[in-house]
């Protein structure tokens, strides 16, 4: 086998050095990049809450979904809603979308732990989702998942709504 | 340091001139002459020339040196020639290598037991090797990296720190997105770009193209961070351009706002000096090992 000399052998580690850092670009550029627009532009969809007296509710949104096609993830968030009265409370949840266009075509789920609270459409959760009983000063986790079915027609690009839900609440077996 | 005391003939002072090493002095002790030799008594009918030739024979039938090399020898500073008897017509000289000679010490033999228990205080050859070898790696890192920077500045790259989450979760606060400038006409919608603040034309905003416009040679942008519920309108002539965001590195831009701080200039300043000076008082006071690098240092 021929033996390398010293020079050889300090420029192969040079060049070793040049491409160990040439591969590390090449990873990167990979990595980092950010995919460059198609021409079209999927829903932006936000929810947020809406306090009320009753409840203790952080504000502000919860769930954002950006660039939202048909069949695309789905946007998720939670949010802990507690009865911070002296008394059990049945909560429902109504939405309020900023635009009706995305209304039949967004699917929502909600749930509490185990128990689902609502899963339909937008437009289905305007009217209101079925009722959460909070004992008093209890808490519940509501998880709120939304996306666009692979079915979903067109009509979703360049929408932006933003979805407030509002809590409605009643004395426990009123 | 003395390393040889011993008469020499004229011819052989002249080759130890030419053997010494420059930055060495020597010293020329010149020493009482003999008494003058016992003449010997030439056989009868023997002519002058036959009393010298007599005594060529006689230096030339003195015992060589044996054993280790003449290399070997001059390394632990043992002389290579036997002394031979003063001669009337010689100097003795005393080879005082008073500088820069290193004590090389111990002579070949004393090393043996040394370099059968690994040679303490010299430093393996392969060890050498590795670290030439990661020393021209590093360089070779080095300059990859130089480039690595300096070539997307000659491309038209520009790198923007994030300061704000408007296009969370696409790009982060503390990011350092790197954008391209190009013409406003080739910008998509769906692309995250760079534009001036349409109310303060000091501030660069970074947002996504909802949609596009032109008419009258004016191009119209409608721009939406993704994290954010309102939208912005603005404007760029048919030939003008925006930056068009490529690449996206997530939390580079806190160092860089750290480093371009008063208190990052300052780390970034002294703890390069700081460390250059440990390694150089390092250096200095590193004990050292073995008898060339204790040499060395004196």
């Amino acid at each position: 086998m021929k033996s390398t000399t010293g020079a050889e052998r300090n420029a192969a580690a040079f060049a070793f050095g040049i491409l160990l850092v040439v591969g590390m670009v090449v990873w990167a550029v990979n990595a980092w990049a950010v995919p460059r627009g198609d021409g079209k532009v999927g829903a932006d969809v936000t929810f947020i809450t809406d306090p009320t007296g009753e409840l203790a509710i952080p504000g502000g949104a919860f769930v954002r979904g950006t660039d939202l096609r048909p069949g695309s993830p789905r946007a998720e968030g939670s949010i802990p809603v507690r009865n911070q009265t002296g008394g059990a409370l049945d909560v429902t949840v109504r939405a309020l979308p900023s635009i009706p266009d995305l209304d039949p075509l967004l699917m929502v789920e909600i749930s509490a732990g185990d128990r689902a609270v609502y899963r339909g459409s937008l437009a289905g959760l305007v009217v209101g989702s079925k009722s959460l009983r909070l004992a008093a000063g209890h808490a519940r986790t509501l998880d709120v998942r939304a996306w666009l079915p692979a079915s979903a027609g067109d009509g979703y690009q360049h929408r932006i709504d933003d979805v407030t839900l509002e809590f409605d609440v009643q004395p426990a077996g009123f | 340091m003395v390393s040889g005391e011993r008469p020499v003939s004229s011819v052989e002072l002249l080759e130890l001139l030419v053997e010494v090493p420059e930055g060495e002095t020597v010293r020329f002790v010149p020493i009482p002459a003999p008494p003058p030799p016992v003449p010997v008594a030439p056989a009868p009918g023997a002519s002058p020339e036959h009393a010298d030739r007599a005594a060529t024979a006689w230096r030339e039938a003195q015992p060589v040196a044996a054993g280790p090399s003449r290399r070997r020898r001059r390394r632990s500073g043992q002389s290579d020639r036997v002394p031979v008897p003063a001669q009337p017509d010689q100097v003795q000289v005393q080879p005082e290598r008073v500088q820069a000679q290193p004590e090389r010490g111990p002579s070949e033999p004393e090393r043996g037991p040394q370099r059968a228990a690994g040679r303490p205080g010299r430093r393996p050859k392969r060890f050498r090797r590795l670290r030439g070898i990661l020393f021209w790696s590093v360089r070779g890192v080095l300059v990859g990296i130089a480039g690595a920077i300096a070539v997307p500045g000659l491309l038209g790259f520009h790198p923007l720190t994030v300061l704000s989450g408007s296009m969370e979760p696409a790009i982060h606060t503390g990011d350092v997105v790197v954008a391209q400038e190009i013409s406003a006409l080739e910008a998509r919608i769906g692309d995250v770009v760079v534009f001036r603040d349409p109310d303060d034309q000091r501030i660069l905003i970074t947002h996504r193209v909802r949609a596009i416009r032109v008419a009258s040679g004016v191009v119209h942008f409608t721009t939406k961070g993704d994290a954010n519920n309102t939208v912005e309108r603005w404007t760029v002539p048919a030939d003008g351009s925006v930056g068009l965001v490529r690449f996206d590195v997530r939390r580079l831009g806190f160092a860089l706002v750290w480093g371009s701080s008063r208190a990052g200039r300052l780390m970034l300043l002294v703890l390069p000096a700081l460390l250059i000076g440990a390694h150089e008082l390092l250096r200095i006071w590193r004990p050292q090992s073995g008898g060339r690098r204790r040499a060395r240092a004196t």
